[in-house]
């Protein structure tokens, strides 16, 4: 996020190429076609360097061991570049860095680098702790996961010694705009920083207007890999757009209509211009003052605006701009199944229901007597019924267990169910059934969980 | 990447670990052992091939010394075998080094590879190589707390 700024202390023609991790190798190359450094200089900065990374491998080794593998040479050597780049970024141009490179020696650099990173985990951990105390309440798997246990974790194993150019630990949670050229504790400080910043924004909302949001944009929100922040201030600029309190975050269809006449018109450039200034009206209604936030909002802004401009031209906006599910069609309903009965017990039952002649018989039997889905696919496979009596049973059945009946059979893995006669005669019933009665019971089945 | 690193070849170095390699002379010629200069720059020829072959990287060219100065008092080596012992003492290390997953030093390594070699195998570098480093390497790998225990059974 700091990248704008950077790029102008180090002059444009750094620009295109500019790179974070290698920004040590970045820089003597930049310096020696400029003619800041010449061969003479490089090659007692090359040496040094080799110098630098003998006595590390020392360390390394504990000095049992005078050989290595190539490649664990090539992480240290990549480690003291890192951490001699970060002390060169301390300055302020240029000239300055060539100056420094050529009057003070790499040791000496390489310990104001190691130094630096220091002073940066610390900042991280102190940025972590805030996250904790900010940290929403929603139940993103992601966002959780990577604030309690991810990060965390990158503390516990990060080696600022001999590996500060890595980012151990699991991030798995996706900022807006992330700035992926960083690597090691500068990654991880950046990420703090957007997280908080992002934090700070959702937390001038409710947390159950989130939650709704959340839920709006997909039942399974807890298990997506999204960012709160980039839904929530889609929606409120949607909210904004349409004249309303922010109070409610819910964009309902007549809305959506609403922002696509208003919107549809615009080019990309018209769009991110019009968005801005409705970005500018949110923070301030918000009375975000925090500059860094506010930067962040405008370039957040900038990028949902691509967004908002393909669900446009897709006439996909419900898609981008959110509604809340306020009814219960999409509600979970949560299945229990009854007990099973003894082996004992069922092989009676299932003696029994053959020796029965009529089929309406049959079909009491297994309803008064089995209460549990597993036992009746133990009994559908038991050769209890034969031929068209499985369509009597199965026409016998609610519409609820039907459902249930083809749920459990499709997702708690049947084995060899295609196999099974009554499976067949099942697939036969279902599909005599019209398009109208099956759709309603795929519809059911996926609100089910057992 | 890989050319960027190039630690030790420098013909300046080379010739500073020749010089030190011959200067084991000293010690050895007690053993009437001795190392022209043809044979010292076939001995770094042997390690620099050694090393690449291992996909290691050498940052002190003390290993060669180190071996010649653990060898030299061997029962099993003469003048007429000792360039050539030496050449392969040398690629058994590197290879070692690696197989034995960085566990142990080079100096532990040097004594265990002397010890066997003066005892168990007789001067066999086969047997040294094929059977004990091997056994030992596999211990190391599999855990085993006593690794140097070539009888030892894997739980």
């Amino acid at each position: 996020m700091n990248k704008g700024k950077d790029i102008e202390k180090y002059g444009h023609s750094i620009e295109d190429n500019f790179n974070e991790e290698k920004f040590f190798n970045y820089v003597l190359e930049y310096c020696y076609e400029k003619k800041l450094l010449d061969e003479s200089v490089l090659a007692n900065i090359y040496y040094e360097r080799m110098e630098l990374l003998k006595v590390q491998l020392k360390y390394y080794t504990k000095d049992e061991s005078s050989s290595v593998m190539v490649e664990l040479a090539e992480s240290i050597l990549q480690c003291i570049d890192y951490t001699i780049g970060i002390y060169l970024k301390t300055f302020d141009n240029i000239e300055g860095i060539s100056d420094e490179l050529k009057s003070n020696r790499l040791s000496q650099m390489l310990k104001q680098g190691q130094d630096l990173i220091s002073e940066k985990i610390l900042e991280s951990k102190k940025l972590l702790g805030k996250i904790n105390e900010s940290k929403l309440k929603v139940d993103n798997y992601s966002y959780n996961d990577t604030i309690d246990y991810g990060i965390p974790l990158f503390f516990k194993e990060y080696n600022d010694f001999f590996a500060a150019h890595e980012i151990p630990g699991s991030i798995d949670y996706q900022l807006c705009i992330d700035n992926m050229n960083y690597v090691g504790i500068e990654y991880i400080c950046n990420y703090l920083k957007i997280l908080s910043l992002e934090n700070d924004f959702c937390n001038n909302f409710p947390v159950s207007e989130i939650n709704k949001l959340l839920k709006g944009y997909d039942k399974k929100f807890e298990l997506l890999l999204i960012n709160i922040f980039e839904l929530l201030l889609i929606n409120c600029l949607g909210v904004i757009i349409c004249g309303k309190d922010l109070k409610s975050l819910n964009i309902s269809s007549l809305d959506r209509t609403y922002i696509k006449n208003k919107l549809e018109k615009l080019s990309l450039e018209e769009l991110q211009k019009e968005l801005l200034k409705y970005a500018k009206v949110c923070w301030e209604i918000l009375r975000i003052k925090d500059k860094a936030l506010i930067s962040y909002i405008k370039k957040s802004t900038l990028k949902v605006a691509s967004l908002i401009n393909q669900g446009i031209k897709l006439n996909r906006l419900e898609a981008v701009f959110i509604s809340f599910n306020e009814n219960n069609r999409d509600e979970t309903i949560y299945y229990n199944d009854g007990d099973m009965m003894e082996n004992s017990e069922f092989k009676k039952l299932s003696e029994e229901i053959r020796d029965c002649t009529l089929v309406e018989d049959k079909i009491s039997l297994i309803k008064n007597n089995i209460k549990s889905l597993e036992d009746l696919i133990d009994m559908l496979s038991a050769d209890c019924l034969f031929g068209g009596e499985y369509i009597t049973y199965f026409k016998s059945l609610s519409h609820m267990e039907i459902v249930l009946l083809d749920k459990y059979v499709e997702e708690l893995g049947f084995e060899n169910g295609c196999e099974e006669e009554w499976y067949g005669e099942f697939n036969k019933y279902i599909f005599s059934l019209s398009e109208k009665e099956r759709t309603l019971i795929k519809e059911l089945e996926e609100r089910i969980e057992f | 990447m890989k050319d960027s690193i190039n630690l030790f070849k420098n013909n300046l170095l080379n010739k500073q670990v020749s010089n030190e390699i011959l200067q084991c002379n000293e010690i050895t010629s007690e053993y009437g052992l001795k190392l022209s200069e043809e044979d010292v720059r076939e001995i770094i020829n042997t390690r620099n091939i050694s090393l690449q072959k291992s996909g290691r990287i050498e940052f002190n060219g003390q290993i060669i010394n180190k071996i010649i100065t653990a060898f030299c008092d061997s029962p099993y080596i003469s003048q007429y075998n000792y360039s050539d012992t030496i050449n392969e003492l040398v690629e058994i290390f590197y290879n070692y080094k690696n197989e034995t997953l960085d566990y142990i030093s080079d100096d532990e390594l040097i004594e265990i590879m002397q010890e066997k070699f003066n005892n168990y195998c007789q001067g066999s570098l086969e047997l040294l190589e094929g059977k004990v480093l091997y056994k030992i390497a596999d211990n190391i790998r599999n855990g085993v707390r006593d690794y140097t225990n070539i009888y030892s059974e894997k739980d």
